[in-house]
């Protein structure tokens, strides 16, 4: 980590007069240095205190500057948690670009809510803004509040917490275990001591980071004419691929690139070789390496293998190998059915539910009790960090009786998939409103059945009021509705010898905020009503889950 | 300590407390489970009241709160102004007392107080802790540990001889949150000159530093914040004192606990084998010596039990009463009745024949009278003496050698005399506050002297640097280029046992760099930017003072 000079507590104008402060850090040499940039609500001198991280690009020849976003640290004016800035962001990288330690070419690196801010950035097209590197973080524009899932993310006000006042909150501070069961949402913030964040905000439908107030529209997704590298791992925030499909109509396209291994949300910037209870050894790689050839070749035109190299570096899990494609999703991948079926009962992995390649096999229906007053529970630790489970042998929910659990027959030989998997569902409900959640696994020959996906990332469910549209629509109980829900993104190989396994239930707390099967407003429940749900499979009212198959031909 | 369940008490983050200036403060509460009378245990930091601060003890800080809530304390954590969550604008020391004191009656006024409160902290939150006391003159107990204070015993200089350690510190709390310690190339910025500029080398705008040296005087009003004795002996405040004979705060502690001491009020001194990583969590290996598993206690259970006393009438119980010291040599705690005294004083004399210079010289401590004539140091700044081998950053863990107590690395060097005695035919404990008498002549306009006593263990094995002294010479008032001079100088108070076949040895260096900032030899310390070269001789002799005072103890166990 070789700083030669240090620039502390900067303060930059911008447009209205708010002071942001920014800290820059320069490497050995007579300059200019081509730079690279952080913005951050998460106080800009963390990503300081880390020399296998971003630092590592001072040894590179970088300078890197290090941005508190408006109103948090040391920056003037008022935070508002998911409202886009893209004036501040055109403003600071400008300010850069006239030091004169600056070379005038300029890129922007982090991962989550760092991603964010980037893509915010470019939005506000600061001219010497060359290149991006925003890592697991979706905002992209959606139908539905809450990553089109329409379900509150209770989970929220952990990260609220942390990024409450001005600085960092430790998350240890709450007593999460037993106030995380309180109702009505509409207190929970009072309930834990958080009065002061932004939970009041988000029960008044203020801020959610599916909203146009925080995402990008597609004529900025269009206007986009700068290179992007996208990261994330594939037990990480999956609306990051999101992002890469909007990005597939950008001026820049061809420039483009996607980087997706075997992750948590940390380990894009240190992969590790176990996640959970999986050997992902062969997803270990320099990660920043890889990420500063992006950078050198964009700001300092050093023609590198990435120049050359396909756009889209995948891990492909189950067989554990690296692909590299033009394209993601596989170009060759079609979507599939496979139809959910069981002799009457499909609850949990002792069920007698199965998955059939054919429609017609069987004639029946599927029921489980929701109880939210009793919900499973994820393994997410409130009080270390709970954004992203590692892929863990999910039996520990799928032996519980209100979840259905359909298996394939162990494969002859393998099946690869590529892109996003969904449920196509018959489904009524005694409640006017429920929660629909699908779920894959990998059931191994010895019986672990490994997520595919994090069990506690939002994207993969529904709340059925919303079925049809932002407008809520309450069910009328005991009608059968057919509704579709979002699963995971895969690229990933069942093994031959390996099942296929598909969940569907009703809950994902704590991440997301139980139904309480009521059908008013999530934020005023007090009372939590047990939800009796019915899955059909017969020929005309089918429950399909659709696979996007790669030929075996073809991988 | 034993486990407490945590997980039932409420919490209720950033509470606004307005202060009569407009400004809001940000305090964090941690409440017991239940509702009800408690007394309230207050903190306030510029650290981060919850995060990343060290508060002294412990864990994350919040993990701390929790676990004296869990024990029926209110806890008040709070930012100190510009700092964290609080708004304003920080000044060091400028506002701790008013703020203090408003913190201090917003608690009183809590549903749940029951009129008892209690203040601790370490480092800057424990000056914070006596400027609120002084201010508000109620308060029912005091737990400080390592506390800043008293300008010139080592807050900003010692002597004169400015400490650079604080330009890091001040890094540290730049801005609103704690800086990254080890990034600025420290090496290189400490060598920047002229003194006075070195926050531009650092690259930092927003701190104190051209401030703080515009105001070494000691008695400067600009430091009448920290003047707080005359209030202090004035209130009965029950008081933990707690500091390290290698705390570089230590002078400060003895400050405070002698201003309360002079109240009716019990104060409780404990002073371990600790510098000031160790005092806030202590570890039986300091500077590369094992001080032993006996040295260890459990600082937390020792606030707790200690509040628990003052704060809810409990009786003391085990351990935890009266004042404790750990002397060194023997490694073991002793119950005192204060801060330690000498009961006779020793005198030795320095001497050489030849030369003194390094520790392969011949310099002695002897009870003869001396009879060689001066020994000569000749000083380049540009090659200063080295209070750290390889020194990184003052960061803890920063330096690839550690923050070594064994100083061979210093009396290695031609620009250091070194006077030792023979070895020890029986123990002799050290208990006070030692003085050496140097005289002195230089060719330059201004020079330091940093003067250090040591153990030199068995064959010279090892170097245990017991304490240090220093002055700028242009401070004693009467420096002339070319005069003989004579000045007086006090320790650190050390309570040591020099073991049979040890060797007491007493060293003297014109630098201690980057500890210290490198005296250039001319007359205009914070503004030269050309370093001279100083010659300076150390006399001894019949007409000459140089000679050690040490403070012994008549220990019963002898």
């Amino acid at each position: 980590m070789s700083v030669a000079r240090t620039l502390w507590n900067q303060h930059v104008k911008v447009h209205d007069g708010t002071e942001i402060a920014l800290d820059v850090m320069l490497p050995p040499g007579g300059g200019p240095f081509p730079t690279v940039i952080l913005r951050t609500p998460y106080v800009r001198g963390s990503y300081l205190k880390s020399p296998r991280s971003w630092m590592r690009l001072l040894d590179h020849g970088y300078a890197f500057v290090v941005v508190d976003i408006r109103g948090r640290n040391d920056s003037g004016g008022d935070w508002r948690l998911w409202i886009k800035d893209p004036e501040d962001g055109h403003d600071v990288i400008e300010w850069v670009a006239g030091q004169s330690w600056c070379s005038g070419k300029i890129g922007m690196v982090g991962g989550s809510y760092d991603g964010v801010t980037q893509w915010w950035t470019a939005a506000g097209r600061p001219p010497h803004l060359s290149c991006i590197v925003p890592l697991c973080t979706g905002h992209t524009r959606q139908t539905l509040s809450n990553f089109n899932t329409g379900i509150p993310v209770q989970y929220w006000l952990w990260l609220m917490n942390s990024v409450s006042g001005k600085t960092m909150q430790y998350s240890g501070a709450p007593s999460w275990e037993d106030g995380m069961m309180h109702l009505p949402l509409k207190t929970l913030d009072e309930r834990l001591g958080l009065s002061r964040s932004a939970w009041q905000q988000y029960v008044a439908d203020e801020i959610d980071p599916s909203s146009p107030d925080s995402t990008l529209s597609n004529e900025d997704y269009a206007n986009i004419d700068i290179p992007v590298l996208i990261g994330v791992g594939w037990w990480d925030d999956q609306e990051t691929i999101v992002a890469w499909k909007a990005l597939q109509q950008a001026k820049s396209v061809a420039d483009c690139r996607l980087l997706i291994g075997a992750w948590d949300h940390v380990g894009n910037i240190a992969p590790r070789p176990v996640l959970g209870g999986l050997d992902v050894s062969a997803s270990v790689m320099d990660t920043i390496g890889y990420m500063e050839k992006f950078l050198a070749l964009h700001l300092k035109g050093e023609q590198n293998d990435i120049a050359e190299a396909p756009r889209c570096h995948i891990f492909r899990t189950g067989e554990q190998c690296w692909d590299d494609l033009d394209q993601w999703p596989h170009p060759q991948a079609v979507d599939i059915p496979m139809y959910l079926a069981s002799g009457g009962d499909a609850r949990s992995l002792r069920g007698n539910g199965w998955l059939s390649a054919d429609s017609v096999v069987t004639s029946g229906s599927d029921t489980y009790i929701y109880d939210p007053n009793n919900p499973g529970r994820d393994m997410s630790n409130m009080a270390v960090f709970a954004w992203s489970d590692p892929p863990l042998d999910c039996r520990y929910l799928q032996r519980r009786q209100d979840i259905l659990v359909y298996d394939s027959e162990p494969f002859a030989v393998s099946l690869m998939l590529s892109g996003r998997i969904r449920l196509r569902a018959h489904i009524s409900s005694d409640r006017p409103d429920t929660d629909l959640y699908v779920g894959i696994s990998d059931v191994h020959p010895d019986g672990r059945a490994i997520g595919l996906f994090a069990t506690n990332e939002p994207g993969c469910g529904l709340r059925l009021r919303y079925r049809n549209g932002p407008v809520a629509e309450l069910l009328k109980p005991g009608e059968i509705y057919e509704v579709e829900v979002n699963g995971p993104w895969v690229h990933h190989v069942f093994k031959a010898g390996h099942r296929l396994r598909v969940t569907v239930n009703s809950n994902n707390f704590t991440l997301m905020a139980r139904n309480a099967g009521s059908g008013k407003h999530w934020a005023e429940d007090d009372v939590l009503y047990p939800q009796t749900n019915t899955l059909y499979h017969s020929p005309d009212k089918p429950s399909q889950v659709i696979l996007p198959v790669v030929p075996a031909e073809v991988h | 300590m034993q486990f407490f369940d945590t997980t039932r008490i409420r919490t209720r983050f950033d509470e606004r407390l307005p202060v009569a200036d407009g400004v809001e403060l940000s305090v964090d509460l941690y409440l017991p489970p239940e509702p009800g009378k408690y007394p309230v245990l207050l903190n306030r930091t510029a650290a981060d009241n919850n995060r990343s601060g060290r508060a002294g003890i412990s864990v994350a800080p919040a993990e701390r709160w929790k676990i004296l809530a869990a024990q029926g304390y209110i806890v008040a954590a709070a930012d100190v102004r510009g700092r964290g969550d609080s708004g304003g604008e920080f000044t060091p020391f400028k506002n701790e007392a008013s703020d203090g004191a408003s913190t201090i009656a917003w608690l009183r006024k809590l549903e749940e107080a029951n009129g008892k409160i209690g203040l601790f902290g370490a480092g800057y939150a424990a000056y914070c802790v006596w400027a609120a006391a002084a201010a508000d003159g109620q308060v029912d107990a005091i737990a400080s540990i390592s506390p800043f204070g008293a300008v010139g015993e080592g807050l900003l200089h010692r002597g004169g001889v400015v400490r650079l350690d604080w330009l890091f510190w001040m890094h540290l709390i730049g801005g609103r949150t704690v800086q990254a310690a080890n990034v600025p190339p420290w090496p290189t910025i400490y060598r920047h000159l002229p003194l006075k500029t070195m926050d531009e080398a650092l690259g930092r705008s927003d701190i104190w530093w051209q401030d703080w040296l515009a105001h070494l005087d000691s008695n400067d009003p600009y430091w009448k914040p920290l003047d707080l004795a005359g209030q202090l002996n004035r209130l009965d405040i029950p008081g933990l004192h707690i500091t390290g004979w290698w705390d570089g705060q230590i002078g400060a502690a003895r400050y405070y606990y002698e201003a309360t001491k002079q109240s009716a009020a019990p104060q409780r001194l404990i002073i371990g084998p600790w510098d000031t990583t160790a005092v806030r969590r202590p570890t039986p290996v300091v500077g590369g010596f094992d001080f032993g598993p006996r040295s260890l206690i459990d600082l937390d259970e020792e606030l707790v039990r200690y509040f628990d006393e003052y704060l809810k009438d409990e009786p003391p119980k085990g351990a935890h009463t009266g004042s404790r010291i750990f002397i060194t040599g023997r490694n073991e705690w002793q119950v005192c009745k204060g801060w330690p005294e000498a009961d006779i004083v020793y005198e030795m004399n320095l001497d050489s024949s030849v030369a003194a210079n390094t520790r392969r010289g011949d310099g002695v401590l002897t009870r003869t009278a001396a009879q060689g004539g001066p020994d000569i140091i000749t000083h380049n700044p540009e090659m200063p003496v080295e209070f750290q081998p390889r020194f990184v950053s003052f960061a803890t863990g920063a330096n690839p050698l550690g923050n070594t107590l064994d100083q061979a690395y210093i009396t290695a060097r031609d620009e250091v005399l070194v006077y030792t005695s023979s070895p020890l035919e029986k123990m002799v404990t050290l208990s006070g506050r030692a003085r050496v008498t140097l005289t002195i002549r230089t060719d330059a306009s201004d020079t330091d002297l940093i003067v250090l006593l040591s153990d030199s263990f068995p064959l010279g094995s090892r170097d245990l640097q017991l304490s240090h002294t220093a002055i700028r010479l242009s401070t004693w008032g009467h420096n002339k280029p070319g005069e003989l001079l004579t000045i007086e100088l006090e320790f650190d108070e050390i309570v040591h046992d020099f073991l049979p076949g040890h060797q007491i040895r007493l060293a003297v260096t014109p630098s201690l760099f980057p500890l210290y900032a490198r005296n250039l030899h001319t007359d205009e310390y914070i503004a030269a930017r050309e370093p001279g070269i100083a010659n300076i001789e150390l006399h001894h002799g019949p007409n000459h003072p140089a000679k050690l005072v040490l403070p012994l103890a008549l220990d019963a166990s002898q």
